[in-house]
């Protein structure tokens, strides 16, 4: 974005931060994926343990929720072993599928909103 | 690069909302930021009632615009008493305030260190509660491998909230603290960061390493 002037409605207008506020789903996903990004960053001694934590999280979030049959299951049969370096890889090529299909391409958005606590 | 642009985004910010407070936060603030680091900033504005984070990129570099709601420690307050990773403490307590004619930021600063002056006097039954809790867990009759690991991830989060409790109450932690509490762990408890490092990833012995780890070292230390 090169342009400031896309925010002023934002700010200016709390509905319009509710109504593009990406769900909680969608934000644990990019959260992950972005763990996987920037995974120089963290401690190497813990990195697989501060992945396999978030996606338990992610996975209790979306277990009861049948929207995400497919991609629960693929990810339960990962948790049900310890994890691995190919556990990641196979992780980040399913939950860039499970973006595309459910919540959209990242790159479309301009902005990124989520409500906190 | 970093602070041209984020000085361009707050002035921008001032002019539209000239009666908001906004801060800058984050590695920007301290000056300890990278190349690929983001902009994270504070916007404070009484109309909006709820907290947001905002992020876009602006120029190749990413921003955060963190906008908190006013009374965030009022309806918050337990949450923000034990738990380690804080973000909006972190954020608010370490900011640069750049403007703030309401003095909005400066009463959360204010508020912040209400909540330490309560995790300095609560700090003992807190950590017995959450001792309580660990007990609890170990003592679930778990079955399957992830049912084994959901549990001993539970009880690690809580060890490592006990211990900022106990040895580092005061004070916010930083960003790369807060994603990365194990560095600050080896630099004031090495025996217990060996321990944890044995353990983690989940392994088949990790259930009964925490276990012994629990009972024979953390409850005596901690």
């Amino acid at each position: 974005m090169e342009n400031l002037s896309h925010l002023d409605l934002l700010l200016l207008n709390e509905n319009q931060l509710k109504k593009k506020s990406i769900s909680k789903e969608n934000f644990s996903v990019l959260n992950l994926l972005k763990l996987i990004d920037d995974r120089e960053s963290f401690n190497s001694d813990f990195f697989m343990y501060h992945f396999e934590s978030t996606l338990i999280a992610f996975y209790e979030r979306i277990k009861d929720n049948t929207r995400f049959n497919l991609y629960k299951e693929i990810i339960k049969k990962h948790l049900e072993f310890q994890i691995s370096e190919k556990t990641i890889e196979d992780i980040k090529k399913e939950l860039i599928k499970l973006l595309e299909q459910e919540f959209g391409s990242k790159d479309s958005q301009d902005f990124i909103i989520k409500k906190l606590i | 690069m970093h602070t041209e642009i984020a000085s361009e985004i707050i002035e921008y910010l001032h002019q539209k909302f000239p009666h908001s407070s906004i801060a800058l936060a984050g590695s920007v603030a301290n000056g300890t930021y990278k190349k690929n680091s983001d902009i994270d900033l504070l916007f404070i504005n009484e109309h909006i009632n709820n907290s947001y984070s905002i992020s876009f990129n602006y120029k190749d570099i990413p921003i955060s615009i963190f906008s908190f709601q006013k009374g965030i420690f009022h309806t918050h307050n337990y949450t923000f008493l034990y738990n380690y990773h804080n973000m909006p403490i972190a954020y608010i307590y370490n900011a640069k305030i750049i403007y703030d004619s309401e003095k909005i930021i400066f009463d959360l600063k204010n508020k912040i260190e209400e909540v330490f002056e309560k995790r300095e006097i609560l700090k003992s039954p807190f950590i017995s509660e959450l001792k309580e809790n660990i007990e609890n867990l170990l003592s679930l009759n778990t079955q399957t491998y992830y049912e084994k690991k959901k549990v001993v991830y539970r009880i690690i989060n809580t060890m490592i909230s006990i211990f900022f409790l106990k040895r580092h109450n005061r004070g916010a932690l930083v960003k790369t603290e807060a994603h990365d509490p194990f560095s600050v762990i080896k630099n004031k408890d090495f025996e217990l960061y060996n321990i944890l490092k044995e353990c983690l990833p989940f392994h088949d012995r990790t259930y009964q390493m925490i276990k012994e780890v629990y009972y024979n070292y953390f409850s005596l230390n901690y």
